[in-house]
């Protein structure tokens, strides 16, 4: 340290940072620059901070990850999608199911012969892949069940139900409606299968609380 | 923030917006392809900020879901790499507060292997220095040094992303310039 300048070591450490920021007042950078010249320690931490501010802006601005993270990535920003095939059983098979409630949950011994509002299953599931439709067709099988159950017990059921049925039935028929057409453009989307596939069941549901208000 | 990013070109620019338009659709193969194009970027912020290569790894691709869930509100006036930055450097420092409760990983300093790739030239070594220094720093004076010595961030900004003051930006920034010198010279 030299004793030729008013500012001490100390002091001029502490404004090294706004001195090399060029964030110091005129007065300050000037007593800055007249220590640095006269203090060899000083000077030698002004290199090395210069030098350090310079490898700062040497790092290199992109670095390749050792590995695709992009895997890892796309399986959180959609469910995982597995072949087509596995969801289209999976629907089969929550239809069966919806198929062996409503066989259970039928009380009288009447063969169903097709309800008056079933959706013609045919023409609705028209240019879905042949797994989807099977499953329509199962689900279809279990609405047909239960809406001959409540069209034999029609006479006791309160026409405020039949009529908060039948508008259930007309939006759960549209929803139905709106995923097929969904679905023709994009057949393995397991989304859209869920889709089909909750909707149903909320169907399913929806006929069976009727059908037990009559038993 | 004093940042130059650099900009595409008009025509990539162009492809870029493409990109951002079918990703703001839904379309994964578009979103995939931004991922692409700015994964190096986010990865090394990330590395310099977690001080750890693993837990960058992971935090590179928590910036990329929430880019993801937030592109619906990227209005295009800048490259996207731009609006993606502060999202990355915030998903990071989110990071650094919620790792006081994990402080094990705060002084990694040997999982950097990332960076030591051959064939970087003559000014190889002095930066595998300093990134392998970085680590050895404490989580605050870290962050600082590399958002105001490598990503050219202002104090201010700095105290408003990191939630401290303007003053205690400049001290972590002091402490850290300190602590990377004696690492340097040892």
């Amino acid at each position: 340290m030299t004793t030729t300048t008013t500012m001490d070591c100390d002091r001029a450490l502490e404004a090294l940072d706004d001195y090399v920021d060029g964030t110091l007042g005129e007065a300050a950078f000037q007593e800055v620059e007249l220590h640095l010249a006269g203090c060899a320690d000083c000077a030698a931490e002004h290199r090395m901070l210069r030098e350090l501010l310079a490898r700062a802006a040497e790092l290199p601005p992109s670095v390749a990850p050792p590995r695709d993270l992009w895997p890892g990535i796309a399986e959180r920003l959609a469910p995982r999608r597995p072949a087509a095939s596995r969801w289209t059983m999976g629907l089969a098979a929550a239809a069966a199911l919806a198929v062996a409630v409503t066989m259970v949950s039928r009380s009288g011994p009447e063969t169903p012969t097709g309800a008056p509002s079933a959706t013609p299953v045919a023409a609705a599931t028209e240019g879905l892949p042949p797994a989807l439709e099977q499953a329509e067709a199962e689900y279809a099988r279990a609405t047909a069940q239960l809406m001959a159950a409540i069209e034999a017990r029609r006479g006791a059921l309160p026409p405020r139900t039949v009529a908060a049925l039948e508008e259930n039935l007309k939006t759960i028929d549209a929803a139905l409606a709106e995923v097929r057409t969904a679905l023709r453009s994009d057949p393995a989307n397991p989304h859209l299968n869920l889709l089909l596939a909750s909707t149903h069941q909320r169907k399913v549901e929806v006929l069976r609380q009727v059908v037990r208000l009559t038993t | 923030m004093s940042t130059t990013i650099a900009s595409p070109v008009p025509d990539d620019r162009a492809v870029e917006r493409g990109l951002v338009a079918r990703a703001q659709q839904g379309d994964l193969v578009a979103f995939e392809e931004l991922y692409r194009r700015n994964v190096g970027r986010v990865f090394a912020l990330c590395c310099r900020l977690a001080g750890d290569g693993l837990r960058a790894e992971e935090l590179a691709q928590d910036v990329f879901v929430r880019a993801w869930q937030k592109i619906g509100q990227f209005r295009g006036d800048s490259a996207f790499s731009s609006w993606l930055h502060p999202l990355a450097v915030n998903t990071a420092l989110s990071e650094r507060r919620s790792l006081k409760r994990r402080t094990a990983r705060v002084f990694a300093t040997d999982d950097l292997e990332a960076f030591d790739r051959p064939g970087r030239g003559p000014g190889r070594e002095a930066r595998l220095d300093l990134d392998k220094a970085l680590g050895t720093l404490p989580p605050g004076a870290r962050a600082v040094f590399v958002l105001h010595d490598v990503e050219g961030y202002k104090h201010e900004e700095i105290a408003r992303m990191t939630g401290v003051a303007t003053g205690t930006s400049k001290a972590q920034l002091h402490r850290a310039r300190r602590l990377l010198r004696e690492a340097l010279a040892r």
